[in-house]
């Protein structure tokens, strides 16, 4: 049955040429964020000789920290601020430096490598700053509250003795955590896909030749299967082209590096690797998907209008974006889409005394809310 | 082979019963179901095909022990349409995995059932580009899927040009011989042509249920002739049930269904279908 129905609505000329135009149009819109134009030719925003040589550089001091590597930062920044004292400023580029010039290469030494260097380096009395602060509030709510003690606990040991081995090239993984668009673009297709589920087949009549089969529940079990897969694979596709698209304009690294290794998630909750961050940005992505799919099956078992189901289940979709702004992160069903809020900073909620990251319950309303609007289409649908 | 329908009972929420202690046995055979409009016999089809719960009866089936005739039903809607994107005889194959219907060769089985109803040549085409008759046919053809034993057919021949509307009473009355075959329509010509029983229904019940034969020869001698001028025509139009006029010349040949003699000159003329529906419901179909 299932062959049939992504016979029914996947395979058709409509999906495949838009799946692929928002795929160039996913492709669009970073190359947008990356690119000014001037005079119709593409320029690199911000694309000066500094960034030439940032990279340069980063192949050469960017991933695992060794002592070899520092020493030989060291060496090299003497070596370029000696250099700038002799050469000043100069306009021609010359041979023999990262940027063509001995000023840019004394600034990328000093404002990007060394404090890169240097995140590396002390992160490790910084987290156990925090754990040691954390520690010290268990101690004293021990009397007042057992929820902080234990949250200030968790705090502590979630902290204590990280380290970061790694100099990340950080703008990258922010891009790629921050990134939303094509969350954006696979809902619309979902929307596209999926709001004539039910509707199409109550609008040819088809319902009437399903229920008088008597498989009325293997019928709505392969859409549901058809929904869940088609769920999945948008969200790899368009998650995978995110990376592939990042890395090839912002360059993604250190995939075994820690989450924190980049600065921007110095105080991430969670003790992971870049690489099952990954993970956790896809699953998490795609389990608001999974309930966004949920409610465009049961939308779609209302009336015979794939149209009116595509309006609603937009309508929907835009509900969840506003609620995003003012409901608190353990709420926010449509925030699990842009990651980087969940490794920027710690947030639990209290759960009776216990202290949740706010992310579990995030999750976990968001499949309790799909479950349900399942359960409601298996029962309204093909009635 | 029975198909008995006891005490079918089904109202709708503004209390109007679509079906009033409805019973009927069927046996193999062609049925017609005939009645004006409101009469219930859509109510009666999604009964039976499970689109709808009765409020109360039953339906019983039996071919030697097999009850169990849902697994056993074919069932073509009115205004059945298909996914334009399919195939023939991929909608044959998707029948036949909704019917759970297994074969050594399913593209085989599913080419022998478009031979039946000469879609054989057109298999490979899809749906989207089949004419209005086309699709009929293969709606004729996904009932057939799983060798059913019961047959319904709910509005089949509308829309239908007149060559269309021919060849599907060719492929019903092949399939009478092993079957039971409801055909629900509004074309009393339909019924007339292929079924050899007819079911009178109206207000949710059944009125009756013959052979055409039968039907017939008990209105006998109250269908009428008479040749008018036009006056005398539209008065009879006005107050009897007229069946059929024919203009001749500036006279008119009336058809009258009455149970008295409705002019001097009127002579008994052999009823038909249509003077049935005429006499028990007033219209027809």
């Amino acid at each position: 049955m299932l062959k049939y129905e992504i016979k029914k609505y996947i395979l058709k000329p409509s999906v495949i040429l838009c799946l692929i135009l928002f795929l160039l149009l996913n492709i669009g819109k970073y190359f947008e964020l990356f690119y000014h134009f001037d005079g119709g030719r593409a320029i690199v925003s911000g694309y000066t000789a500094l960034s030439e040589g940032e990279s340069k550089l980063y192949e050469k001091y960017g991933g695992l920290i060794t002592d070899e590597k520092i020493e030989m930062l060291k060496s090299e920044l003497k070596t370029a601020e000696a250099k700038l004292k002799e050469y000043g400023i100069i306009e021609e580029p010359m041979e023999g430096f990262y940027t063509g010039y001995p000023y840019g290469d004394a600034e990328l030494f000093k404002n990007t490598f060394i404090p890169a260097y240097e995140y590396a380096i002390f992160y490790f009395r910084y987290s156990n700053e925090i754990s040691e602060a954390a520690r010290q509030n268990a101690v004293y709510y021990a009397e007042f509250s057992d929820y902080e003690v234990r949250k200030n606990t968790l705090i502590s040991s979630l902290y204590k003795n990280r380290r970061v081995d790694y100099c990340v090239k950080g703008n990258g993984w922010s891009a790629f955590f921050d990134y939303k668009f094509s969350s954006l673009l696979v809902i619309f297709l979902l929307i596209f896909i999926l709001s004539p589920l039910f509707s199409s087949e109550r609008a040819g009549g088809f319902d009437r030749l399903i229920i008088s089969s008597g498989k009325r529940k293997a019928a709505i079990r392969s859409k549901l299967i058809l929904a869940l897969l088609l769920s999945f694979f948008l969200t790899i596709i368009f998650f995978f082209e995110d990376m592939l698209i990042i890395d090839a304009f912002s360059g993604l690294d250190c995939f075994n590096a820690p989450i924190y290794a980049v600065s921007e998630f110095q105080n991430c909750s969670f003790d992971i690797t870049l690489f099952e961050s990954c993970v956790v940005s896809a699953v998490s992505r795609f389990i608001v998907m999974l309930c966004f799919t949920s409610i465009i099956c049961f939308l779609s078992t209302f009336g015979k209008n794939t149209a009116v189901s595509g309006l609603l289940s937009f309508s929907v979709g835009a509900l969840f974006v506003l609620l995003s702004e003012v409901l608190p992160q353990s709420l926010d069903i449509a925030g699990l889409v842009y990651t980087s809020d969940l490794f920027r900073g710690f947030s639990v909620v209290n759960i009776f005394g216990f202290p949740v990251f706010s992310v579990v319950t995030a999750i976990l309303l968001t499949l309790i809310i799909a479950t349900l609007f399942i359960i409601a289409t298996v029962r309204r649908a093909f009635r | 082979m029975t198909l008995q329908i006891r005490e079918l009972s089904k109202a709708y929420s503004k209390g109007k019963k679509a079906l009033d202690s409805f019973t009927l046995t069927l046996e193999k055979g062609v049925y017609g179901i005939l009645g004006p409009n409101g009469a219930g016999k859509s109510t009666l089809i999604n009964c039976i095909t499970g689109i709808i719960k009765a409020d109360s009866g039953s339906i019983i089936f039996d071919d030697n022990g097999d009850r169990d005739y849902m697994k056993r039903l074919g069932f073509l809607p009115q205004n059945q349409d298909f996914y334009p994107n399919f195939t023939a005889r991929e909608m044959i194959l998707y029948s036949m995995a909704l019917k759970d219907v297994k074969a050594d060769d399913p593209k085989a089985y599913a080419d022998e059932i478009l031979k039946r109803v000469n879609l054989y040549d057109d298999r490979n085409k899809k749906v989207g580009a089949h004419s209005g008759g086309m699709k009929q046919r293969l709606g004729i053809a996904q009932a057939l899927v799983g060798e059913p034993k019961i047959v319904i057919f709910d509005e089949p021949t509308a829309g239908l040009d007149p060559k269309e509307r021919i060849r599907f009473r060719n492929v019903i009355s092949s399939l009478a011989n092993d079957k039971i075959v409801i055909l629900a329509t509004h074309i009393v010509t339909d019924i007339a042509f292929i079924a050899k029983n007819v079911v009178l229904m109206d207000k949710g019940r059944m009125i009756d249920c013959a052979s055409q034969t039968e039907l017939c020869s008990n209105i006998y001698g109250k269908v009428w002739e008479t040749v008018t001028d036009y006056d005398k025509g539209m008065e009879l139009m006005k107050e009897k049930r007229v069946s059929n006029v024919v203009s001749e010349g500036e006279l008119f040949n009336v058809r009258v269904v009455s149970d008295e003699k409705p002019t001097e000159d009127a002579v008994s003329v052999q009823p038909s279908l249509e003077d049935v529906c005429i006499y028990h419901f007033g219209e027809i179909g």
